[in-house]
């Protein structure tokens, strides 16, 4: 993924207001903040059979995809490159009210760094906050922070739920904030657009050459967290819209509608975490392809080791004529180990099993370490 | 009389000792704020940035002491259930996406107590001993 161009000048733009706010103000204001996440993972495919069909010139089938959206992929040699990646974010704050939110991802499969964040946002009161720009689309409950290996307990959120073409947009959203019953209650509407330029995604199809749009991006999201509990449902749809530049026949277009429910229950030691998904596209002929999507974890606190125990389905339901719907399960065993206050060491052992798959992909087993740090 | 002076010379030097060996850590705000109890829940919202505000409807802010120090490791572990480790995490979770930042860390009690004596919003923890006037220890439920 390049930097986009609009995004660059929204980058600039608010860089600049924060150069001229900043001789305005004064106080605390203006001020700020940096911080940063890296997580080096390495991995391989453990001995299965070789595949002769590669869907891109740069791998060897059989591959394991753990990153859809980037085209992160293991293969039967151990490599660093599939999910490497380091980001750093400034947060310039101009008045107790108003800030400006830019983040940057720089990953092994792309080297040419990847604006992630990059939003004015605004307190309109206490409980309302507005914020334009670019931000994550917050399809499921871990994609506003996928790339932060820290945060969660498995060496990257489930690829069966979080991979999809596109995890941005640039646009705006509202954000409210209440207690109701005790519980703290968050609700949010969002709405813009996503172009991605020779979509690495579509690397899963053997197209390199084709830009993907989302367009009319519209959803909200309700997040409530009380005690041991927090739930999240979400709803989002889009016009998504393929252009390959070297053969027309492939290009696409449809509508999409996905919603999903997560459940996290954190009893101290013990905690779970699930979700499920669902994502609709309607194609202009009315054919219709239905992806259910879901992932169940548990795991146990032990001091500073986290054994986590997650079960994960991707399938496809379709009446499109000719397409082969693709159906897998995985199942994976982490560990955990917090090093310090700011960096985590994992080993996971994932089982992939295909019900209905692609000539590149194939029952797996998959051994991943990974080096998790925020500063 | 009081009842107290029954109490067994051996029984009374063991409370001590069990006092001593857990940090007394409280929860305090300025004397200006009108709150005097909260409940586990709303110091848990308050310091994980799911609240911003006290049940009175006023602004609520809560301070950190420094990363490692005896006193922020208790009072994460007695009020909200959890680890250094996992207060991290969920400011990562936080942060890298946008929603908020970890509360703003002082680093002396002495420095800890005069900010929120000074302004109503704040809200904090320390260790019993280091209670000064200007600040009220907040009943927790």
């Amino acid at each position: 993924m390049r930097i986009h161009r609009r995004s660059r000048q929204a980058f600039l733009a608010g860089a600049a207001l924060a150069a001229t706010l900043g001789r305005a103000s004064d106080g605390d204001f203006p001020n700020v903040k940096f911080s940063g996440f890296a997580s080096i993972v390495g991995g391989k495919i453990a001995n299965s059979p070789p595949l002769g069909f590669s869907p891109d010139p740069g791998t060897a089938p059989p591959i394991y995809i753990a990153d859809w959206s980037n085209w992160g992929v293991y293969t039967n040699s151990f490599s660093f490159k599939p999910e490497s990646r380091g980001g750093v974010q400034a947060v310039v704050g101009f008045t107790e009210d108003l800030k400006f939110t830019g983040q940057a991802v720089i990953r092994a499969t792309d080297t040419t760094p990847a604006l992630t964040w990059a939003f004015l946002s605004y307190n309109l009161s206490q409980d309302w906050e507005i914020q334009l720009g670019r931000k994550r689309i917050p399809l499921y409950y871990y994609s506003d922070f996928q790339d932060v290996g820290y945060a969660y307990p498995w060496v990257s959120p489930p690829p069966e739920v979080y991979g999809w073409e596109a995890t941005n947009f640039n646009g705006a959203s509202l954000r409210h904030k209440a207690t109701v019953s005790g519980a703290s209650v968050t609700a949010s509407l969002f709405g813009g657009k996503e172009t991605v330029n020779e979509s690495r995604y579509m690397l899963s199809s053997g197209q390199s050459k084709t830009d993907v749009t989302w367009d009319h991006i519209l959803g909200g999201d309700l997040e409530i967290n009380k005690g041991w509990l927090a739930l999240r449902g979400v709803y989002i749809q889009a016009d998504p819209k393929f252009v390959d530049r070297l053969d027309a026949s492939l290009d696409s277009n449809s509508k999409m509608k996905a919603f999903g429910l997560a459940a996290n229950a954190d009893f101290g030691e013990f905690f779970i975490l699930s979700e499920f998904g669902q994502n609709t596209r309607t194609y202009p002929d009315g054919t219709e392809t239905k992806a259910p999507c879901y992932t169940f974890g548990a795991g146990y606190r032990l001091g500073k080791w986290t054994p986590f125990l997650n079960f994960a389905q991707y399938r496809e339901i379709t009446d499109v004529l000719g397409y082969s719907p693709v159906n897998y399960k995985r199942g994976a065993l982490t560990l955990r180990y917090d090093l310090s206050s700011n960096t985590a060491l994992k080993v996971q052992l994932d089982r992939y099993l295909e019900f209905n798959g692609t000539a590149y992909t194939t029952d797996s087993t998959i051994f991943r370490v990974a080096f998790d740090v925020v500063f | 009389m009081s009842l107290r002076t029954f109490i067994p010379v051996q029984t009374a030097s063991l409370l001590i000792a069990c006092a001593a060996a857990q940090a007394q850590v409280v929860v305090i705000v300025s004397t200006k704020n009108p709150v005097t109890k909260l409940t586990t829940e709303m110091v848990s919202q308050i310091f994980l940035g799911q609240s911003t505000t006290f049940y009175t409807g006023w602004k609520a802010e809560p301070l950190d002491l420094a990363e490692g120090s005896p006193a922020r490791n208790e009072f994460y572990a007695k009020f909200l259930g959890k680890s250094a480790a996992q207060v991290k995490a969920h400011w990562s979770k936080q942060s890298f996406s946008g929603k908020g930042s970890a509360p703003a860390v002082v680093s002396s009690d002495a420095d800890l107590i005069k900010k929120v004596a000074e302004n109503p919003k704040y809200i904090a923890y320390v260790d019993k001993a280091s209670v000064d006037a200007g600040v009220k220890v907040i009943t927790i439920q």
